[in-house]
């Protein structure tokens, strides 16, 4: 898991874990309590509601009480109603408009002693209909608020009704009025949208969750039917309390999604302040090695990643001292080595010589004129010693270097370097040289020596397999990969080869290896061996590139 | 000149006044209380929103007793305006007659001013000039109002009383008359005409067709007005409803003049004359 990953994961448990557990409590207490005060504004809301309906009907029988003490005493009514005066019909008909408007009633009829309609305000013309028991039934319901269907010459309509009779000259009138119950009534009685009111016929058969309350109505009807229960059914809309909540949960989840932004962010930053410099130093640490300058890619930050880098490179210089003195002690002890080999050989190749000098000396002082013949005689001797140091010293030769650095193309040494091995050992040697190669500074004798060398030992270790050779370029680095499927060595074989004189071949001199790990090591390049028995051998040779001309001019492949 | 005109208008109205008084006995109302020997239009009236414009010749009677009835035979009812009980002030002019629409409240203010000449079929207006000693003539019978019904409603518009309008009104003279030609007997005619339609604007069929839906005694008719253009288009199309039409009373009380008068309903069974007005004529006294 990367660190982005592991920062991410802690932080939506550190914070966006507590902050939704939070959010969630407090929109739950705040709902809670925001309920319970809606709940109690709505049931003071109901009261006012029975209140202001049974107002209504109070008012309605005022206003009714107040019509017929006025219409009891109206001589011209006595004359049309009572005494049945043509001349004041008209005005008998047309009495409950003028006083249906001054009273603001909605509907308003007088009914005869034989339930018939005397005269109508709501609906003029509908005079002389008959509403058999209707003023009855209406009168029976006192108490309670009356509900009644109105009739007029475009519709119907219901309103909310009393009654109040009359006795004018020894006749029943009965005065029937009210007011319209439609949408702007219930409106009116639901606070203007605070509660939703509706009328509901018969009884109410199941409450709904949403039904807080329901205010009982007596439906009179047009037919001679007993008045019907009706109720008003009260509900709260819950429309301020829907928006408070969805106000708080549109906040809470801002506030949730700013915090989850603000922390992807932090950790986007935070992890790639982080990872960035680690990656640095791992891709630099790749690049380690004794011969490579310190690695400060990161050491100027200040905080501990800075720190490490520090005490990373500290560690590299350390150990690139102590490698270099590790190397120097090799080298003294390769020296001492070679020192006590060339004591040994000369030594070798000198007691002939010694022996026949002190044989020529002992025939000059004991027979002076035999010394000619026996000269003759041991002179193949002389020859043969001193053609063994000559030769010994030839081979010695080979191991000094004589380096003459320029701009070298390492892909055109390799190509040589495999002809000539397949002129050679008629092996084949697969060959992938990457083009666009940078140079390499260096002595071409001694790069060409390196992949002699190289391929020799691969080729010697082949059985039957093969031989491939791979020039690639990275980060100013041109790496030269040889590759064979021969026998491979073991650790202590590698070790013993990196040392020098040793060798499994018959003519071979051992130093193959440690010649080139030390011209690996002037061109200030890295060799890195890969072995095991019978898996092969991979050697690396990693040079620098030359630094004023690399720059890749471009890849393929040939 | 001014003077003499003001003397011949007062002298007519006395005319007036006393052939009302004369006519008042009579047990039929008479056709006309004004013994008119030429009171016609000499072009069509031209119409505004509030007023219009009659041109006319009168002689052997007062120009201003001629423009009275002119103006309400001819621009009652005024359906293009509110509905209202319909008043008019008419004020003579070289050729004719400038006619005013006015509101209850503007009438009475006319009243008050004690010079106008106004026509009307508002009882109340009527009864208030009486109080203040105007002269209130009643006019000639001129308007009848039919019900154009299908078959099936021929007992709908039955026992329709003048108490149903505001306006001065007596039952009909005329019976149910039937167009010469019948539609044809469908099937699927309702039995019950659901719809009593009525020109908007003119309150006295507005008040019939209120009546008729009284009488029906169910709650599924209901009255309905409709615009002039719509009402037409209603009556020649719309079968299934009772149309309630005010047209000028025929002369001779005659079927054929009264079916050329009602505007074109084929599917019409039967029209049934309900009830017939006259507008009243106010006028200062002399």
């Amino acid at each position: 898991m990367t660190i982005r990953a592991r920062m991410s994961l802690a932080f939506a448990l550190a914070a966006l874990l507590p902050l939704g557990v939070l959010a969630h409590g407090v929109r739950r207490e705040v709902t809670r309590r925001v309920t319970a005060q809606y709940e109690r504004r709505v049931g003071t809301l109901i009261d006012i509601v029975r209140q202001d309906l049974a107002r209504e009907s109070a008012t309605i029988a005022a206003r009714l009480e107040i019509l017929a003490a006025d219409l009891s005493s109206d001589d011209r009514f006595r004359l049309g109603a009572v005494r049945g005066d043509a001349a004041h019909r008209r005005y008998v008909l047309d009495w409950t408009g003028r006083a249906m408007e001054i009273a603001g009633l909605s509907m308003l009829r007088i009914y005869d002693d034989e339930d018939r309609v005397v005269s109508s305000g709501h609906f003029r013309n509908e005079f002389g209909r008959a509403d058999p028991g209707l003023p009855a039934r209406i009168g029976s319901t006192a108490g309670s608020n009356t509900l009644i269907r109105v009739k007029t010459a475009s519709g119907s309509f219901t309103a909310l009704a009393g009654a109040h009779a009359i006795h004018v000259g020894g006749r029943r009138f009965t005065l029937v009025g009210g007011t319209t119950v439609d949408e702007s009534f219930f409106t009116r009685l639901g606070r203007d949208g605070e509660l939703q009111v509706s009328l509901v016929l018969g009884e109410p058969t199941a409450r709904s969750s949403t039904m807080l309350e329901t205010l009982p109505l007596m439906l009179v009807g047009d037919t001679a039917t007993p008045p019907q229960q009706t109720h008003l059914a009260i509900a709260p809309l819950g429309s301020e309390l829907r928006s408070l909540r969805g106000d708080l949960d549109r906040w809470i989840a801002g506030s949730f999604l700013v915090a989850a932004l603000m922390g992807a962010v932090l950790v986007m930053w935070l992890a790639t302040a982080l990872s960035r410099p680690l990656a640095t130093l791992a891709r630099a640490a790749l690049s380690i090695d004794f011969t490579t300058p310190d690695v400060d890619a990161v050491a100027e930050r200040d905080d501990e990643v800075g720190t490490l880098a520090r005490r990373f490179s500290a560690m590299t210089r350390r150990l690139r001292t102590s490698a270099a003195r590790l190397r120097d002690a090799e080298r003294r002890a390769t020296v001492g080595e070679m020192a006590r080999q060339v004591n040994h050989d000369v030594k070798n190749g000198l007691v002939p010589i010694r022996n026949v000098l002190r044989h020529l000396s002992h025939v000059q002082q004991t027979s002076p004129h035999d010394l000619a013949t026996v000269f003759g005689e041991r002179r193949a001797t002389l020859d043969s010693s001193v053609a063994y140091l000559d030769e010994l010293a030839t081979r010695w030769a080979r191991l000094a270097p004589r380096t003459e650095r320029k701009p070298v193309d390492v892909a055109a040494i390799a190509r040589d370097a495999a002809m000539a091995l397949r002129d050679a050992y008629a092996t084949p040697v697969q060959l992938e040289v990457r083009t666009g190669l940078p140079p390499v500074f260096g002595d071409p004798i001694a790069l060409r020596r390196i992949l002699d060398n190289l391929l020799t030992n691969a080729v010697h270790s082949l059985d039957g397999g093969a031989v491939t050779m791979t020039t690639t370029s990275h980060d100013d680095v041109v790496r030269i990969v040889i590759a064979d499927t021969g026998r491979g060595m073991t650790p202590d074989e590698l070790s013993r080869a990196l040392a020098g004189f040793y060798t499994t071949r018959p003519n071979g001199t051992g130093l193959g290896l440690t010649v080139v790990r030390r011209l690996v090591s002037d061109h200030g390049g890295s060799l890195y061996i890969d072995t095991a028995p019978d898996r092969g051998t991979t050697v690396t040779v990693e040079l620098p590139a030359h630094v004023a001309t690399s720059r890749f001019a471009g890849s393929g492949r040939s | 000149m001014r003077q003499a005109g003001g003397r011949r208008q007062r002298v007519g109205w006395l005319v007036l006044y006393a052939l009302s008084a004369c006519s008042s006995g009579l047990r039929v109302p008479p056709e006309s209380p004004i013994v008119a020997e030429t009171c016609a239009p000499s072009a069509a009236p031209s119409r505004a929103a509030d007023s219009a414009f009659v041109a006319f010749t009168a002689s052997g009677l007062e120009r201003d007793a001629c423009a009275a009835r002119l103006a309400a035979a001819l621009l009652r009812p005024w359906t293009a305006g509110p509905t209202a009980q319909w008043s008019v002030q008419v004020a003579l002019t070289e050729s004719g007659a400038a006619v005013h629409r006015l509101d209850a409240a503007r009438a009475r203010d006319a009243l008050d001013t004690g010079r106008a000449l106004l026509v009307t079929e508002d009882a109340d207006l009527i009864a208030y000039a009486r109080q203040r000693g105007f002269v209130v003539e009643p006019l000639p019978w001129d308007r009848l109002y039919l019900a154009v019904v299908p078959r099936a409603a021929d007992t709908l518009a039955a026992a329709v009383s003048p108490d149903a309008v505001r306006a001065d009104a007596r039952s009909a003279i005329m019976s149910r008359c039937e167009p010469a030609a019948q539609p044809e007997t469908s099937a699927t005619v309702v039995t019950r005409p659901r719809r009593i339609v009525y020109e908007t604007g003119d309150l006295t069929a507005r008040e019939l067709a209120e009546r008729l839906v009284g009488l029906a005694g169910d709650t599924a008719t209901a009255a309905a007005g409709l615009a002039p253009t719509e009402f037409a288009a209603a009556l020649r199309t719309d079968g299934a409803a009772v149309f309630v039409v005010s047209v000028a009373r025929p002369a001779g009380a005659e079927c054929e003049a009264l079916a050329t008068l009602v505007p074109p309903a084929p599917w019409a069974a039967a029209f049934i004359p309900l009830i017939e007005t006259r507008a009243h004529a106010i006028a200062p006294r002399p």
